[in-house]
Parts: C-alpha cells; structure tokens; sequence
C-alpha cells in the first residue's frame, strides 16, 4: 500500500529551486533514505512531506491525506524528528516525553506502558531525570526519537538523525530503527552518508533538488554502468601517475595507500591490470553507492 | 480516496504547555528573579522620581531695599520650604541672571528699593517675580507659590495696619472659598503616582515576559518540533497566557503591598474588583507580548519591540501624566487604544475611592475585555503552524 505520493512537486526560496519536480512513491513498511549531499533539498523535501512547508506547485498525498489543506490530520499519524536538537534542554528527558505524549493525548497508563520497552531499546531510562541539555549527542538523539515515537505514529521521518554523532551512537540508532521498522513502522529517512544507504529498502539519490536515481541499493549497484577495481600498489605515487593519464578511467580515489578505481568495461578491466602488472595488486570489488551517485552526477 | 482531514482542536492540550511554561519558569532561576523583583525595584525608585510636588525651587533673590521688612520677607519665600535661596549673598541683578541663564536658579524675585518706606506711606509695592521659561512647569507653579507668598505678606501687613486703627478684622466683611478635594484630601502626588506608575511597570513587565516566550522557541529550534505536532496555535498561546497571568498576577500582589505598606497609599475598594481588572488587564498586556513574539525573528527584536511598543503610549498618552482631555482629537483617539489608560483609571479608582465595583468601572473593563480578546486571537492567528 503506497502511503506516500508525491507528483511534480516543486519548491523555491526567493531565487534559489530547492525542490525541482519531485516525484516519490512510498510503500507501508519500507525505510525510503533521500540520500544526497548537503543542500540537495533533502530538508525541504521532507519539510513538505510533514506539512511545515507549503509547497509550491505538485501533488502530495500523505497516508490519503491531501497535502497542505489535512496537514493538521496527517499530523496527527506521523513523527517527525529534524536535524537540529529540537526539545527543551532545561527539561528532564522524562519531562520531554511526557509533554509529547501528553500533546498527543496519550493516557498516563498508556504511557507508561509504551515508555518501558522504548526506554530499554534507547537505554536512556538511567537517564531520565536528567536535564536534555546535559545529555551526548547521541542520547539526545535517541531522545527525540522517543518523543517522535511515543504516540505510535504510521510513518517515522528523520532528518540526518545520524549527522554528528560518533560512529558507535551511529550504529546503535540504526539498529534501533531496524527495530522500530520491524514493527511495521513506514521511515523516510535522510542522510548525506552513502553507507546508511544500505540500511534502507529503498533510495532515491537527490542532488540539486531532484531526484537522479531511485531504486533498491542492490539494483542501484548492479546496474552501475562499470567495474569497480582495488588496487595495493608497491609504488603508489607511480601508479597515480599512470591513472591519471588513463582515459577508460571513470573515477578514481585515493584511499591512504589503497586506490579505488572504476572503469568503463571488462576490456578496460584487463587493460589496466596488464599494464599496472602484478606489483599493482589489482583486484575486482563490489560497487557501493557512492560510486553510484559519483557517476550519476557526473553523466 | 484523499480525505482533508483538518485534525480536531482539543483544549486537553493546554494543560501539558502550562506544565512545560512552568518548568520553564522555575527552572530559569535568574529570569524568575527578574520577573518578580524587578516591579518593585522599578515602582520604588520611580515614584520617588515622579512627584509633582514641586518643592525647593532654587530662588535668587535682589534685593534693593535691604531692610528689615524686606529681609522678613526673604525669609517667607523660604520659610515653607517651597523655595531655596540660592547663595543668599548673591545680591546683585547681573549675579542672578547670569545664575538663570546656566540653570543655577529657576526663578528670581526682585525687591524694589524704597519698599518699607512706600508701605508705611500706604503706598502700592510692586514685586518682581522672573521665572525660566525653559522649565514652564516648575515656573508656573513656582509663580503660584511666589504669589501666594507676596499675598499672605501684603494681608498680614493690612491686618497689622486695621489693627492699629483699633478696628477689629473679624468685623471685616470677606468672602472666602472653602476648597475640600475628596478621596485625596491632602492632594498627594504619591497617591496618584503610585497607582499610574504600577499599571505602567506592569504593562511592561507582562508584555516583556510574553514577547520572549514564542520566539525563544523558535530561536532554540524547539519550534519545529512544536509545529510538527497536532498542538493548535489557540492552545499553545492560552496554555503559555495562563501560566504569565499566575506570575503576573503574583507580581500585582507584591506591587500593591509595596503600595500601601511602603507607600502608604490608602487601599479603599475591595481586592475582588482588582483582581478582576488584573486579569484582564494582564490579558491584554500578555496578548499583546505575544502577538510581539511571533511576528519578530530574534528575542533582542522582541525586547526593542515591547520597550518600545509599551513604553512610551503607557506613560504619554495612558493619563499617567498629562490629561488625556487636553489633548487634541486624534491622539485622544489614539489613546483608546492603549490598555494602560484603562488600568490606570481602574487602579486609581480602586485604591482611592471606597465604593469603587466593577460596575462603576464598566466601560473600562469592556474595553480590556475586547483589547485582550482581540489580543490573543490575533496573536493565534499570527503564530503560523508551518516554517515559511
């Protein structure tokens, strides 16, 4: 069941085209992740898809809810988590929770009952008589995630949840949303880091306010128009000079004393290994999305 | 199937705002102390500034006579402390209006010379009386005690004279005006500063504490998060309104203990109308804070915009000081407008006048009850619920 819908869906501030005829198609269950750098349009698209923003021209339907005129109705059935720290710092975490599910109506026994599993999921209940400005940045995440979940909402939006938290906080909310998703919970995701593409079911790569590719990451991948190479090489700074002279090379990237190299075809492929020879450790590895996206916006 | 589901309003929700502004509140030690000390300190140090009762007007006096009648006289214009001669020595025209001219003295008096020798010739003294104009309220009243003063001096002279022709005064036929000024007998400026001054320091203090409260939000972020809630702008604005109106209303408390205990301003209606008046008051002072704080973008904005938008039409065109009736038609107009006007002749009238009810005051309760309506309506309908 498709629960979000958006045609055509367009957005300026002033001169500047955040959003550039946007078509998403969302199904109930999916972890859909906008993937794209910064300034993509990635805030304002989600923005739009929550109700906060009006868009200017296209169609959105949230959970069969016309967007803007039911935006107070589709309100009510989602959770929306932004990308700065948005909950009241001189507030305990109880406290913030507390007043999120009290806007929300939910009964005290209620509350109490879906706070105990979501607190041990988070591992904040130690935590709960602290004020949230006193909190890391990762459990101030994992407390705004609590106040977007509290009232049990359909779809579950997240801007750039992970974006300055360390990389172990940045696992843990990841698997704290596999959970959340497990149950049956529909999240729109954002993030400008490539690797949690491979957390989502589906991806749409926007860059400049549209949207360049959409797919699963594993069709992405595989339908990556070139092989991508590893090679160790013996003398690095030599075979630097010998890529860069090379035309079949699409990109390429410099890892520490590794490089990365993707190149059009399987001739190319052999081409590059013969001439590098075996001090070049050449070997074939999988794709990711990034090189992906590299490509993408590059053609 | 799409459906324009507009969400329902539910006033349920005013109840966990009310709790967070509370925490708010109490957490913000500092900004608490502020709100509660900071009427007094103001009322305090104001209504001593305040006063129209103009005493201790600095006097040159030239004196040409230089006798012991006109030294008698001298001595009147400072006996009841209204004028304070300035250097008594300066006896000299030129000294004394050079003193004028750099503000040492507001007012000079000029002894003719020849004076006791022309009164006791039964001859008409003219005394010269010369005030600053640069400073016409002083002056003017400052000339009303200078008159006075020559008065009193020229009857006690005729009584002295009737006297000696062995003529009693009391067989003299005189018409005399009896003035009797009620509620204020002794016509104390405190008693009609004090309650002015603390509607004005309330109007300031509420609408400040309220300007604050939306665009903190909005500056510390937690307004996104708010607006992505089913939570309406009305209950937003009423549950943060009901919170100031407590804090306020602990404010009008203190200010009118201050009052009476410190100032010794009498207290002669009853505690309900004020209470009454307070609220209403405090609801528009409060609404109109709001409507402040969610048009501007930072909380400097909001101060500014308060200080200014509060300040000055509470103080200058409320009645505080100038008589709204002498004023020419449109800023009478314009005065209407302005809540303190109507909480000043309310707080006035209730500390002073002891069968003062709500009912007496009608109109101006009428007219904060519509300002605070419309106040808070439009300050709603201002709150925008998206991020544009």
């Amino acid at each position: 069941m498709e629960v979000i819908s958006v045609t055509g869906l367009s957005k300026s501030f002033k001169t500047v085209k955040a959003v550039d005829s946007l078509d998403i198609s969302v199904q109930q269950g999916e972890i859909y992740g906008l993937i794209g750098p910064d300034g993509g349009g990635k805030t304002t698209t989600l923005r739009l898809l929550c109700g906060l923003l009006l868009p200017e021209s296209g169609e959105i339907t949230v959970l069969d809810r016309r967007l803007p005129e039911a935006a107070e109705g589709v309100k009510e059935h989602i959770g929306y988590m932004c990308q700065r720290f948005s909950l009241y710092t001189d507030l305990t975490v109880e406290e913030n929770i507390t007043f999120f599910a009290d806007i929300y109506g939910i009964k005290k026994q209620e509350l109490k009952e879906r706070l105990k599993p979501l607190l041990e999921m988070t591992r904040l209940e130690p935590f709960k008589d602290r004020l949230a400005g006193k909190l890391s940045g990762g459990m101030k995440q994992k407390l705004a995630l609590i106040c977007t979940l509290i009232h049990r909402p359909q779809i579950l939006f997240l801007d750039e949840p992970t974006t300055g938290v360390d990389p172990v906080s940045r696992r843990e909310f990841w698997e704290i949303l596999q959970s959340i998703h497990t149950e049956g919970v529909t999240i729109v995701v954002t993030t400008p880091y490539m690797d949690e593409a491979e957390q989502c079911s589906r991806i749409g790569l926007m860059f400049k306010g549209k949207i360049i590719a959409t797919d699963t990451p594993k069709n992405l991948k595989k339908n990556l128009n070139g092989i991508v190479l590893e090679a160790h090489p013996a003398f690095a700074a030599d075979f630097r000079e010998m890529i860069k002279a090379c035309t079949y090379i699409t990109d390429w990237q410099q890892m520490g004393e590794r490089f990365r190299v993707v190149v059009k075809d399987e001739a190319s492929a052999a081409d590059i290994t013969a001439a590098a020879g075996e001090t070049a450790n050449i070997r074939r590895i999988a794709a990711s999305v990034e090189d992906v996206f590299v490509q993408k916006i590059k053609t | 199937m799409t459906s324009t589901d507009k969400g329902t309003r539910n006033f349920k929700r005013i109840k966990p705002v009310f709790i967070k502004e509370v925490l708010h509140i109490v957490r913000d030690t500092r900004s608490l102390a502020i709100a509660l000390l900071a009427p007094v300190v103001l009322l305090v140090l104001y209504a001593y500034a305040v006063t129209f009762d103009i005493k201790r007007i600095d006097l040159g006096v030239v004196d040409y006579d230089d006798t012991a009648m006109s030294r008698e006289l001298t001595a009147k214009f400072t006996a009841n402390g209204y004028f304070e001669l300035h250097r008594a020595s300066m006896n000299s025209m030129e000294a004394c209006v050079e003193a004028l001219r750099i503000n040492k003295i507001k007012m000079i008096i000029v002894i003719p010379p020849g004076m006791s020798s022309d009164v006791k010739s039964s001859k008409t003294v003219q005394i010269q009386a010369i005030g600053d104009g640069s400073d016409t309220n002083t002056v003017s009243i400052g000339l009303g005690y200078a008159n006075a003063t020559i008065a009193q001096f020229s009857r006690s002279l005729l009584l002295a004279q009737v006297r000696s022709r062995g003529i009693n005064p009391k067989s003299m036929p005189v018409i005399e005006p009896v003035p009797r000024v009620w509620y204020n007998p002794d016509l104390k400026s405190i008693n009609f500063i004090v309650p002015g001054l603390s509607a004005i320091i309330m109007m300031l203090i509420s609408a400040l504490l309220t300007s604050l409260t939306v665009v903190r939000e909005r500056e510390q972020n937690t307004f996104e998060q708010l607006v992505s809630t089913p939570l309406k702008p009305l209950e937003l604005m009423i549950g943060k309104l009901v919170t100031y109106i407590v804090l306020c209303l602990v404010d009008v408390a203190i200010i009118v203990a201050v009052s009476i205990v410190w100032f010794k301003v009498p207290f002669r209606g009853s505690v309900l109308t004020l209470t009454v008046f307070t609220v209403l008051f405090l609801f528009c002072a409060l609404g109109l804070g709001m409507i402040i704080s969610s048009s501007v973008k930072s909380q400097q904005m909001a101060v500014i915009g308060t200080a200014m938008g509060t300040l000055l039409p509470s103080i200058l065109l409320s009645g505080f000081v100038f008589p709204i009736d002498s004023m020419p038609a449109i800023i009478r107009g314009i005065s209407y407008v302005v809540p303190a006007r109507y909480f000043i002749t309310a707080l006035r009238t209730i500390f002073l006048k002891a069968d003062a009810d709500i009912a007496s005051l009608w109109v101006e309760a009428l007219y904060l009850f519509v300002f605070g309506m419309f106040f808070l309506i439009a300050s709603a309908r201002r709150f925008r619920k998206d991020l544009e």
